[in-house]
């Protein structure tokens, strides 16, 4: 499908096109990128932005990036079901400089309502490392409750947060 | 030296229809196909056998390159009983200095010009689409099948950079392709 454009109070979110390349790559390389399994190779950079922006194409869902009127991207956000996922995965990453202002919230909370309502999916979940407490913290701003039955990709020590449509 | 489209003219592949082809964007279902080929050691040219993992972040980041670069893999099926018979396209991950042109068949598909037949119609396409005056492929240098298949399509070995130092690199002459 041609990916939605969302609109919040203070942002764009919008497909990746190649010129965000550069600030992608930046995140994914270096140490922020630690409960990714990071940092990585530009290389691992490279087939990431590109399968996030696949997904669109092959499952009808896939990575957005929060853009601004003014001063360029702030990081991306994704709804991402590739075969290593056992359910559909809100995800959020900010590019250095945009923590602590509440970006990763604000653009997940529309990507989530975009998932459970237009994209027509019962419950997503995001899985978080135990460690990552500003990510475990965006997923409890957004109503997020811990599964622990959920199941997990791979042998990661991650923890399942769900959310459910409202009733 | 060939370069990526300006602008994005093609964010999803476009239908090529040859003799026996039907070329089309990659649909997920395809994923099953290309999982097969990398578990198999068929693959080992390509870098592989291929965890299921890899094989699909290799699959997923070649599709992904129609939105971000106009051009990227087609799936090619039989024009009559819609089988699938492999892929063929135009590839630039990271570290590749043009983009490439690569294809590869199902076990099934081998030895009956279908990579042939699908990428004579890329490199028409291609010429049409970029103006381009030429195309490479980048291929192992043990990978004695593709090579026979780049000579065959009229491409010659040049002493040009590929995605790895010791490839086989192989330049196809576009200027009379459409």
């Amino acid at each position: 499908m041609i990916p939605p454009v969302l609109h919040t109070e203070r942002l764009t979110l919008r497909a990746p096109v190649m010129a965000d390349f550069a600030a992608y790559c930046a995140f994914v390389t270096s140490d922020r990128a630690r409960f990714m399994g990071g940092p990585h190779s530009e290389g691992t950079a490279w087939s990431w932005f590109c399968n996030d922006v696949a997904q669109w194409a092959l499952l009808d869902m896939g990575g957005l990036i929060l853009d601004r009127p003014e001063g360029g991207p702030l990081g991306q956000v994704s709804l991402t079901h590739g075969p290593q996922f056992p359910e559909p995965e809100l995800g959020w990453f900010l590019f250095d400089g945009a923590e602590g202002q509440g970006y990763a919230t604000e653009a997940a909370a529309a990507l989530r309502d975009w998932a459970l309502g237009p994209r027509g999916l019962d419950t997503i979940v995001s899985y978080i490392d135990p460690d990552n407490a500003a990510s475990a913290a965006v997923a409890r701003r957004l109503g997020a409750t811990i599964d622990p039955n959920g199941a997990t990709p791979g042998n990661a020590p991650t923890q399942v947060w769900r959310y459910r449509r409202a009733a | 030296m060939i370069a990526r489209p300006a602008t994005i003219a093609f964010p999803s592949a476009p239908e090529i229809l040859t003799d026996r082809l039907r070329l089309r964007m990659p649909v997920y279902g395809d994923f099953a196909h290309r999982q097969a080929f990398y578990a198999d050691a068929r693959s080992v040219w390509e870098g592989g056998p291929f965890t299921a993992e890899q094989a699909w972040r290799i699959f997923a980041s070649e599709v992904g390159q129609w939105p971000l670069m106009g051009f990227g893999p087609f799936s090619m099926e039989d024009r009559a009983s819609g089988e699938y018979l492999g892929e063929v396209g135009i590839y630039q991950p990271e570290g590749y200095p043009e983009p490439e042109l690569g294809w590869f068949v199902t076990a099934g598909a081998e030895g009956r010009g279908i990579a042939a037949e699908g990428a004579r119609a890329v490199m028409a396409w291609a010429r049409a689409s970029f103006g381009w005056d030429h195309i490479d492929n980048y291929i192992d240098p043990g990978n004695a099948r593709s090579i026979a298949l780049g000579l065959r399509l009229g491409g010659v070995i040049v002493q040009a950079p590929g995605a790895d130092p010791t490839d086989v690199v192989i330049r196809h002459d576009l200027r009379g392709a459409a």
